[in-house]
């Protein structure tokens, strides 16, 4: 792995683990605790997702959290030593797996927001 | 030298360093931060995928999220509040620790993640018990 990348995606790490600990805090307080005794349904999470704040929120969350988790996965992966042709494809399997997750997320996003 | 003073080193699994007994408090610290971690990315892609459900219809993901919140998901919510508090409380001690900040007092730092994370979870029990109980 070439070090200046190497040194960037830690770096990126770092600030989307501080992005998460803000962004997952409201995301919780929002779905559990702003309305402890209502469940959570179709048509209450629509009308929260018309607000700009919130799209930004769930959207924001969603590519957040798959990065930070997937390169940590990668990071847990690589440290049993892989090296040349098996470093790349983990590193292509990892970036695969997370646009095809954060394509599918923000389509199964999208009914909320046409909803409202 | 003579042959009698050649200390003997010791042997077995129990001498390791790897051994369970023998590992120091960053070491578990680290160890507990990957098996959260991976088990947050195993619940971040269900979560998508549930979330996801929508696409099928507002009924579906209704349905879904119906199952999601019957007592038997309720209890694992827990487990998913422990692996958060702890992974989350665990970064930010990684990040003081990055910008130079605890790390003499790193021990004691790693037990406030362990009983900060116990409390969050307690509280989550008493939030969820009386759904349990009145379902």
């Amino acid at each position: 792995m070439n070090r200046d990348r190497s040194i960037w995606l830690w770096i990126v790490q770092r600030l989307t683990a501080v992005g998460l600990i803000v962004i997952l805090a409201t995301h919780l307080w929002v779905t559990h605790f702003a309305e402890p005794e209502s469940m959570i349904v179709f048509g209450a999470v629509a009308s929260r997702l018309r607000t700009t704040l919130f799209m930004v929120v769930d959207y924001g969350l969603l590519g957040f959290a798959l990065f930070h988790g997937l390169n940590g996965v990668r990071n847990v992966l690589l440290d049993w030593g892989l090296g040349g042709w098996a470093e790349r494809l983990t590193t292509w399997a990892i970036v695969a797996l997370g646009v095809a997750a954060f394509v599918y997320g923000a389509f199964g996003l999208y009914p909320f927001i046409a909803a409202a | 030298m003579s042959v009698d003073k050649v200390q003997r080193v010791p042997r077995g699994w129990r001498n390791t360093p790897v051994h369970p007994a023998n590992l120091h408090v960053g070491t578990w610290a680290w160890i507990l931060h990957r098996i959260t971690g991976l088990a947050l990315v195993g619940y971040l892609l269900l979560h998508i995928c549930v979330i996801s459900s929508a696409l099928y219809g507002s009924g579906s993901f209704d349905v879904v999220l119906g199952v999601l919140q019957t007592p038997f998901f309720l209890v694992l919510d827990l487990g998913l509040l422990a692996a958060v508090l702890y992974h989350g409380l665990n970064g930010v001690r990684i990040l003081l620790f990055d910008i130079g900040v605890g790390v003499r007092r790193q021990k004691e730092i790693f037990a406030a993640t362990i009983v900060l994370s116990a409390a969050g979870v307690l509280w989550g029990f008493l939030r969820v018990l009386p759904e349990i109980i009145s379902r």
